[in-house]
């Protein structure tokens, strides 16, 4: 048993040393492959750099052009509902803004209704301002 | 990731041309794949808070034109291949959206960005049609798209709905959901409310979930892989009882925020007595995101623009 044992390990050496002997480069693939992982992690972390530099550049690009050019945008309530839409909110935004289109002009009559009106959207016309058309007589316009 | 490859290549180039060693680096392949080589997308979502007016009512078409244009350049420069967006008004508001974003680019001379309007919904509140709708706008053509009403439950009136749309992106079924759930507003007794807001929330994602199980049957080649984005109106700082975003976590769904600090989470900066929180989110099933979501800080809406870059399934 000793013997066949021997025998076996000879021959496995034998044909290890001949492998080696025939591609020396196969068996540096575990070095290889450490170097694979290394360029791996380097290329992940420039990767990480780049994407955060972009971000920067993003966020410079937005800053630049909204305090060069563009005024602020329309503030609105911190109510974050829709169901905010009420008549309360758009009389405080038509008493803030003249030129808001709050109410609803008539295009037959040329009539102007506020949002409290049963006629506001409910007749053939257009969003107006607060100075547009004739006040309806029911609703104040 | 290219030079890696060639790196590989050249390994395998060394090691192949014996034959007895070509079937050990199959088996080494075999238990160590390497991951496989995916395309990556940009989504974004964004609350545009009462879009394109900025108010709850409808405003000069020169001050509305405005605010479109400062959207328009915002997402320009964050350049996502999907938008799903919150508070938009109609289609008609997205559609000038899309061309405003052409617009920017043709005046900067940077190449075109083509978005498509894939869906805008109409959900109704009473009777009359909302304006705080959901869209998805996206450079690829959806293969489908539709909105849906949430369906009620007993007095759990849950608002607005869904926006869906099928896209075909790399080769692969991916889809996308535009939400906005439930929002915190409280009125009359406080306490029963504010836990009615979060049953309507928790009704909403399960809806949700319900109908990505459901829709491989419309599909039968099979959906790779989902993005729900949108404003869910919760977060696990505040609302530390609520079920909505486990519901989407239980279902197989990964919030992309997950592992990020708050201060590098804040979707909704503080505003009239409201703290900074985190209201928007990007959940993802079958991509994986490529790093932590990016969040732009702009002044177009009270909501800031949640961006993710994502690996396609392979």
């Amino acid at each position: 048993m000793a013997m066949k044992a021997g025998w076996f390990s000879h021959l496995l050496s034998a044909v290890a040393a001949v492998l080696v002997a025939a591609e020396p480069a196969a068996f540096s693939q575990s070095t290889a492959t450490a170097a694979s992982t290394d360029e791996l992690a380097q290329l992940r972390a420039e990767n990480a750099k780049l994407r955060s530099e972009n971000q920067r550049l993003r966020q410079l690009l937005v800053q630049t052009a909204s305090s060069s050019s563009l005024p602020a945008p329309a503030s609105s309530s911190p109510a974050r509902e829709s169901a905010a839409s009420s008549a309360a909110s758009q009389s405080s935004a038509a008493s803030t803004d003249p030129q808001a289109l709050t109410y609803w002009l008539s295009a037959t009559s040329n009539k102007r209704h506020n949002a409290s009106c049963r006629w506001f959207k409910a007749s053939k016309g257009r969003a107006c301002t607060a100075t547009e058309g004739t006040p309806c007589k029911t609703c104040g316009g | 990731v290219q030079d890696v490859r060639r790196l590989k290549g050249s390994i395998g180039e060394a090691a192949a041309p014996r034959m007895v060693l070509l079937p050990l680096l199959l088996l080494l392949g075999l238990l160590f794949p390497e991951p496989a080589w995916a395309e990556t997308i940009r989504v974004t979502t964004w609350n545009l808070e009462w879009f394109p007016s900025g108010v709850a009512n409808r405003r000069l078409p020169k001050v509305e034109a405005r605010r479109i244009e400062e959207a328009a350049r915002v997402i320009a420069i964050l350049n996502p291949d999907v938008l799903l967006l919150q508070e938009v008004r109609d289609w008609d508001a997205c559609q000038k959206l899309t061309e405003a974003i052409d617009a920017f680019c043709a005046g900067a001379a940077s190449p075109p960005l083509r978005f498509e309007v894939a869906v805008c919904s109409a959900f109704k509140e009473g009777n009359v049609l909302g304006w705080q709708q959901t869209a998805i706008l996206s450079k690829a053509p959806a293969q489908a798209a539709w909105s849906s009403e949430w369906t009620t439950s007993g007095a759990v009136d849950p608002p607005r709905g869904y926006s869906f749309a099928l896209l075909r992106i790399g080769g692969k079924d991916l889809g996308f959901y535009s939400v906005h759930l439930k929002s915190n507003l409280v009125r009359g007794n406080g306490a029963r409310e504010r836990q009615l807001n979060i049953l309507k929330r928790e009704l909403s994602a399960e809806q949700l979930i319900a109908h990505t199980d459901a829709l491989p049957k419309d599909f039968p080649d099979g959906i790779q892989g989902f993005v729900i984005g949108g404003d869910l109106n919760t977060n696990r700082d505040e609302f530390v009882s609520e079920r909505t975003l486990s519901i989407l976590e239980e279902a197989g769904f990964t919030d992309s925020f997950a592992g990020v600090p708050f201060a590098s989470r804040i979707t909704h900066p503080a505003k009239g007595g409201y703290p900074d929180t985190t209201f928007d989110y990007l959940f993802l099933k079958g991509l994986r995101p490529l790093a932590p979501p990016e969040i732009l800080s702009t002044k177009v809406s009270d909501h800031l623009p949640v961006t993710c870059e994502l690996a396609l399934p392979p």
